[in-house]
Formats: C-alpha cells, sequence, structure tokens
C-alpha cells in the first residue's frame, strides 16, 4: 500500500464515520476521537488521563458503542481483585468439573475506570493481557478474543487512596491522552446538546470487529521509508541521551510510534508516513514512557516539553 | 542590531573568500610577470564605485541592471587596466627583503579571507553549484600558479607558502566547521553575529600571527613552511612531467632515417613540442604575460565586482528582511556532506563523460537523462536553496509540510499552490520511495521553471509580487 489506493480510501472512510458519529457525544475533542481511532488501527491501549469531568468515560464508553463488539467495563476499586479481572475456575458440581467462568477483561473493548485506584497486583494481571493478549489463571491460558482494545482512564490530581501505574504498565499504553477543558464556544455547544436527551444514547455502531480486522491489516501494510524509519529511531535514542531525562523510550515505544504513524497516516488517506505523523504522535506515544529527573521537575519541566525541546532540535529527514 | 550584525558577519566571510584569492593573485602576479606597482588601493577602489552602480540601477528592470554591471565593470576593468600599463611598471622580481612586509601583508590578508572563506563555506548546502562558485577563482589561481612553475626557470617566491597556507586554512577552517561534535558546539556561536565576527577575526588574527611568526623567525613553523614550499615544487615538477608526458603523445612527423649508418652516435632528441612553444620569442613572451596579466585582472575585476555586490545584497536585504530572518545554518554533518559532494560530482563526471561520447558520435552506457524522482529531488533542493536566498531557510528540524507552512505564510499567494505541488510530488519521492510518472517531473520541473523566474523577476521591486507580476515574468520568458 504505497500511493493513495483504495486501501487508504477505506481506512479514511472508516475514520471519518468513527470521528462523526462520536463528534455527535463527544464534542469539540477531534484529535482526542483521531487518536483513539489511531489505537484501534494498531491494537493499542489507550490511557485517558485528566481531570474528573471532562469526559473520559464517556469517550472511552462512545468509543466502544461505536464498536460492533462486546464491551465489559471494570470499575477499579482498591480491593478489587485479578481475579474480578480475568476470571475464575468454578467447580460445577453436575459435571464434578471445574468450568472457566471469564472476566470481564475478555471482551473486545474493555474499559478500566480509575485504573490507579486498583492495587499494583490487580494493575499487574492487565500486562499479560495487555501485551500478549491472553491470561493465565491457574494452570489454564485463555485467549483474548480480538481485536482486544483497552482503555483506561485515570486522574492524576488524586493521591490519597491511588497507586500510581509502574513505568513497565506505561510502557504498555500505546498511547496516552489529555483531553483539556473545551474552550467556551464548545461547552456552550455541550450544554446546549445535552440539555433535553443525552445523546450517547442514539448512538450506534459504526464498525464491525471483522471490518475492523481488515483495517488494521491494511494499516500494517503501509509504507515506512527508511529515512522516517530513522528519524523514529533518533527520536527514541534523542530521549535516551537527553540530560535531563532519567528513563527513556524503549523499543517497545519505537515500535508503537511506527505503528501508531503507519494508523495515522492511512487515516489521512496516504499509503506511506510522513516525518509529521511521528510529530504528531511523538507525544501521545512517548511522554508516558519517559521519566524526567527530579532537577527537571524542580524547574517544572514536564516531559511534554522535553519531548518538544528534542523535537525542535532533531534534524528531519529532507533533503 | 542582530539583523545587522548577521548581515555585516555574512559580508564580511563572502568579502573574505573574495579577498584571499585577490590577494594570492596579488602575490602571484607582482612575483611572477614582474609588475611591481600594482596600485592596490585603486583596485579596491572598484568596491565603492559598484555600490554606487547597484544602488543607482536598483530601480531598473533585471535585464537593464545586469547589463549596466556588466558595462560598468568592464568599464572600470579596462580603465584600471590601462592605468596600470600607464603607470609605474617594471621588471622587479617581486621577491626581496623590501617586499617582504608587503609580502606579510598579503599572507595575513590571505589568512584572514581563508578563515572566512571556511566558515562560508561551511554554511553553505554543499552543492556543484554553491562549490563552484566559491572555487572558480581560487581553482584558476592554482592553475596559473601551475603553468607558471611549468613554464618558468626559477623556483617560486617565498610568498608561495602563503599561498598553500590559504588553501590550508581555507580547508582547515570548513573542516573545522563541518566536523558534527565541533560543529554543533559552534553552532550557537556562528548564529550569534557578532560572536561570529568575533570567531572570523580572532582566527583571522591568529593565522596572520601565525604566519608571521613563521617569516620573521626560524624554528619549527619555518620548517613546516619550507615543507610546504617543497610540496609546492614537487607538484610543479609533477605538472612539468605531465606536459612533457602528454606531449610525447602528440604525432610528430617521423626524422629521416640515414641508411648505412649504424652504431653512430645518437641524434640529440629534439625538444618537446609543447617546451618549444613556451619557449616563445621575446615579443611573443611580452604579449602573453600581457594577455596573462590581463586574464588576471579581469579575474579580479570581478572578483572585486562580486564582493561588492555582495556586500550590498546582504547589508540591503538584510535592512529589509522580516524579524524572522537567519543566517545560513549547517546541515548534516562534514561527512554527510562530503558523500552528497562526491556523488553529485560523480553524477556531473558521468554527464560529462555522456556528453563528451555524444560530441564524438559515441553513446556510452553510463545511464539516460535524469530518472525522474532524481529531477523532483533536484527541484525541491533548488526550492530549498531559493528559499534560503530569500531569507527564509529551512530549520533542520521542520518537515517538509512545516517548512511550505513557513512559506506560505511569507511567499507570495500566487506561488502557494506551486510549492504545494513540489512539496507533495517530493514526499512521495521521498518517504513513498515511489518514482513519480515521467510526464508530472518533467511538468513539475517545467512550473518551477517558471516560479523560479517569476521570483528572480520579482526580486528587488518595491512591495510583493503578485499573481499580474508573474504574469509578467511568464510573458516576458
Amino acid at each position: 500500500m504505497s500511493g493513495n489506493g483504495g486501501e487508504t480510501a477505506q481506512v479514511r472512510g472508516a475514520a471519518e464515520r468513527f470521528r462523526d458519529n462520536l463528534a455527535g457525544v463527544f464534542i469539540g475533542g477531534a484529535e482526542a476521537i483521531e487518536l483513539l481511532f489511531i489505537a484501534l488501527l494498531c491494537e493499542g491501549h489507550v490511557l485517558i488521563e485528566d481531570v474528573p469531568g471532562v469526559g473520559k468515560t464517556l469517550l472511552a464508553r462512545a468509543t466502544a458503542r461505536s464498536l460492533d463488539g462486546s464491551f465489559r467495563r471494570i470499575q477499579c476499586t482498591p480491593d478489587l481483585l485479578p481475579s474480578d479481572v480475568t476470571g475464575l475456575h468454578v467447580f460445577n458440581q453436575k459435571t464434578a468439573e471445574f468450568e472457566f467462568r471469564p472476566g470481564p477483561l475478555l471482551a473486545n473493548v474493555v474499559l478500566v475506570d480509575e485504573i490507579n485506584r486498583a492495587m499494583p497486583r490487580t494493575q499487574s494481571c492487565l500486562l499479560e493481557g495487555m501485551q500478549e493478549r491472553q491470561v493465565t489463571v491457574d494452570w489454564r491460558t485463555v485467549p483474548l478474543p480480538r481485536p482486544f482494545l483497552l482503555l483506561a482512564t485515570q486522574n492524576p490530581l488524586e493521591w490519597e487512596g491511588t497507586f500510581p501505574l509502574p513505568e513497565a504498565q506505561l510502557d504498555r499504553f500505546l498511547l496516552r491522552l489529555r483531553i483539556g477543558y473545551p474552550d467556551p464556544e464548545r461547552e456552550a455547544e455541550v450544554l446546549g446538546r445535552y440539555q433535553r436527551e443525552n445523546p450517547f444514547e442514539a448512538l450506534k455502531p459504526v464498525l464491525g470487529m471483522e471490518d475492523l480486522l481488515r483495517l488494521q491489516a491494511l494499516v500494517r501494510e503501509v509504507r515506512v521509508a527508511m529515512p522516517v524509519r530513522g528519524y523514529i529511531v533518533a527520536l527514541v535514542q534523542a530521549t535516551r541521551r537527553h540530560p535531563e531525562i532519567r528513563l527513556g523510550a524503549s523499543t517497545r515505544a519505537a515500535l508503537g510510534l511506527q505503528a501508531a504513524a503507519q494508523a495515522r497516516a492511512a487515516c489521512h488517506g496516504r499509503g506511506f508516513v510522513l516525518p509529521d505523523d511521528v510529530k504528531a504522535l511523538a507525544l501521545p506515544a512517548l511522554a508516558h514512557r519517559i521519566l524526567a529527573r527530579t532537577e527537571a521537575r524542580l524547574k517544572n519541566r514536564r516531559e511534554e516539553d522535553l519531548l518538544r525541546e528534542i523535537l525542535e532540535e532533531l534534524p528531519a529527514p529532507v533533503e | 542590531m542582530n539583523r545587522a550584525g548577521t548581515a555585516l558577519a555574512v559580508a564580511i566571510f563572502a568579502a573574505g573568500i573574495e579577498l584571499s584569492w585577490m590577494s594570492g593573485l596579488l602575490q602571484l602576479a607582482e612575483s611572477r610577470v614582474g609588475l611591481a606597482g600594482i596600485p592596490a588601493a585603486w583596485l579596491l577602489g572598484g568596491l565603492p564605485f559598484a555600490f554606487a552602480l547597484r544602488r543607482l540601477t536598483h530601480r531598473l528592470r533585471p535585464r537593464m541592471r545586469v547589463a549596466a554591471f556588466t558595462a560598468g565593470g568592464l568599464l572600470w576593468a579596462a580603465v584600471s587596466f590601462s592605468l596600470l600599463l600607464a603607470g609605474p611598471g617594471g621588471a622587479s622580481p617581486g621577491a626581496g627583503p623590501a617586499n617582504a612586509g608587503r609580502e606579510a601583508a598579503l599572507a595575513a590578508a590571505a589568512a584572514l579571507g581563508a578563515w572566512g572563506a571556511g566558515l562560508r563555506l561551511a554554511g553553505l548546502t554543499p552543492s556543484p553549484g554553491r562549490l563552484l562558485a566559491e572555487f572558480q577563482f581560487g581553482v584558476l589561481v592554482l592553475l596559473g600558479v601551475l603553468l607558471l612553475a611549468a613554464t618558468g626557470t626559477e623556483p617560486l617566491p617565498g610568498a608561495a607558502g602563503a599561498v598553500v597556507s590559504l588553501f590550508l586554512c581555507f580547508f582547515l577552517g570548513a573542516a573545522a566547521l563541518r566536523a558534527r561534535s565541533v560543529g554543533l558546539s559552534l553552532r550557537r556561536a556562528v548564529f550569534s553575529p557578532w560572536g561570529a565576527a568575533a570567531g572570523a577575526g580572532a582566527a583571522g588574527i591568529l593565522s596572520a600571527a601565525v604566519i608571521l611568526a613563521a617569516a620573521v623567525t626560524p624554528g619549527w613553523l619555518q620548517a613546516a613552511l619550507e615543507a610546504a614550499e617543497r610540496a609546492w615544487a614537487l607538484a610543479a615538477e609533477g605538472f612539468r612531467a605531465l606536459i612533457v608526458w602528454l606531449d610525447g603523445l602528440l604525432p610528430r612527423p617521423a626524422a629521416p632515417s640515414l641508411p648505412g649508418v649504424v652504431g653512430g652516435p645518437p641524434a640529440e632528441r629534439a625538444a618537446p613540442a609543447v617546451i618549444e612553444l613556451l619557449r616563445l620569442p621575446e615579443a611573443l613572451r611580452r604579449a602573453a604575460a600581457f594577455l596573462v596579466v590581463a586574464f588576471w585582472l579581469a579575474l579580479f575585476a570581478l572578483c572585486l565586482w562580486r564582493m561588492a555586490a555582495a556586500v550590498a545584497h546582504r547589508l540591503l536585504g538584510g535592512a529589509r528582511a522580516g524579524p524572522e530572518e537567519k543566517t545560513e545554518r549547517l546541515a548534516g554533518s562534514f561527512g554527510e556532506g562530503l558523500r552528497r559532494m562526491l556523488g553529485r560530482a560523480w553524477r556531473l563526471l558521468g554527464r560529462g563523460i555522456r556528453g563528451l561520447a555524444a560530441f564524438f558520435g559515441r553513446r556510452l552506457p553510463l545511464g539516460g537523462p535524469p530518472a525522474p524522482e532524481e529531477i523532483v529531488r533536484r527541484v525541491y533542493r533548488d526550492l530549498l536553496a531559493r528559499a534560503a536566498a530569500c531569507g527564509m531557510p529551512r530549520e533542520p528540524s521542520q518537515t517538509p509540510r512545516e517548512f511550505l507552512a513557513h512559506l506560505r505564510r511569507r511567499a507570495p499567494e500566487g506561488l502557494a499552490g506551486a510549492f504545494a505541488r513540489i512539496t507533495a510530488l517530493y514526499e512521495a519521492v521521498r518517504y513513498a520511495e515511489t518514482p513519480p510518472a515521467e510526464e508530472a517531473a518533467r511538468r513539475l520541473a517545467c512550473e518551477w521553471r517558471l516560479v523560479r523566474k517569476f521570483r528572480l523577476a520579482a526580486e528587488g521591486r518595491a512591495g510583493p509580487p503578485t499573481e499580474r507580476r508573474g504574469a509578467e515574468g511568464e510573458g516576458r520568458r
């Protein structure tokens, strides 16, 4: 898939349908919607992080409803157990056998709400599912349904009663979204739209699971030229060399960034990745995977600021 | 202050390279041809003359301006030349104790110019055209020195060491700034205009001091210069041997053989024809010297002209440019630049050989016309170079689309479509690695020629160029 042929047109059409569907419910978040669709195309997981009340859970639920697949929701609390997530074996007295009763993780779209309220052992039980698309319960390994997308939300402001996600888990999220407050016009539009009825109820699925799998296969064929690949590598390497970064981006991060760039190119109707795709996705794909040093934090320089600085310094692969 | 400082620093660099060739040329002419009384002050007086001419003609149409510049340059060169011939000339050897101070001053000027040239070369995008523009005079000076060394009987004067030092400093300066680590650390200094001017000045003074020290004190510096002299003499001897070898390849009539004479003393070998040609009668020799000096002086005049134009352009252009104007940045490492340069030189060589083959009626399998993707990349490189020359250089971190947006903000509206088409095709070539259709590439090249001419025609006029002017430019073409 190297040109603007029918394949990219299919992806672009699906992206537009998805965006139009969600735009009626989630107002003013075109960028977040696009990033979510990119994650869908890469079969990557998304961490939605923002203050309460900006629509994190609504966005995740609307995404799930726009897909014609199974959807489960896990509301994380400190007493949530791993078996509550993955499922467990129960003894069937009729058959005198242990039967596997699947947990909510075994669905196409899983919303893990307020993930940082779960205890570390419960958070860790998500690792296998997120990376290997399977869960191991007792002696049995159960594959997760495909496609599998995990949407997690967390509130970065609350510290009491929360357990910060470990780096290993953060690294398994393809993208981290920050929604932010809408501007006054958008906020007024939200009030008007939600005054009489909840538009969420009218939301219809626009993308089947089979279609999504086919689109995912198409996206993997999007061409990544050597200069662009080199640009991704240089970007990741730069995060490891930066004096104010304690933990640079991993190879998994580079893979994720490349896959996301492929998906973005396809969403824009292109059969090849541009450096612009990489730049546009660098912050959502890398910012949550790197750790700034304490000196940088004291200077109020966040990971996003450091990444922006790297992007401004890194030469683009042009003549 | 920053803009003026930038313009001044760039003007210093631009002047430096011209000055370096000129000083070497003066030295050569003085020491080898015998013109002891070259009035350097008069020759340098061409600068204000050119400056005034440019100011007076800047409202004329481009063609008229070019004609005025050409006529003015020729007139000035002719007047200089006649004054030179009528002035206190003589057959002084040029290299002597009385001229030691002058040689030192010339050497210092050459070193200063060489450093400026090195800095300037380091900031340029390596392309054959730019390099040829920088080297055009230097190569001629080198060839002239070699030719005189091959034809003359006396060794080269001691000032040749300065010429060697000039080239050495030139390449050292270029290499130092092109090297990735040093270049990166110097990048900020070079972008700071006053820092750049101070750096260039300090480097020049240091080089001059080194050469002066080598000239007046014995020691290892003197030995180094002598080694350079020996290398120079070796090169000259090699050139002489090359001439003799070439002469041996020329067909010449066979000598009549004397029947019956066997084992007699060998006949004296005839002198090579080329060497014979060089041993001209005195009148012809003087005429040849006159022509050589005329040629050098014409080049000298051209150098001064370029210097004046560069200074005027930088100062005037710098004053008009917007606040975003920056100097050219160092693009890539020295190795990368060298690789590109060699690649282009190789392609140029292939093209030259193919042209020669076509000229002689043969066709060599060295590849056909440039591939469509090469055409597109070349057009995009031209676009970048043109934009940089117009004060819109691409930042190293800018992608083609970001640069396009940057161009659209500052370029005339009529050109936005053409820039977008060039960028789109370049993206397809570079990032999709898909060769474009040949027809599309040719169309793009034609469009670029129109756009480029339009921009050139619009330059120097008051106010931003409009579509109407574009149509005019197209019509004129």
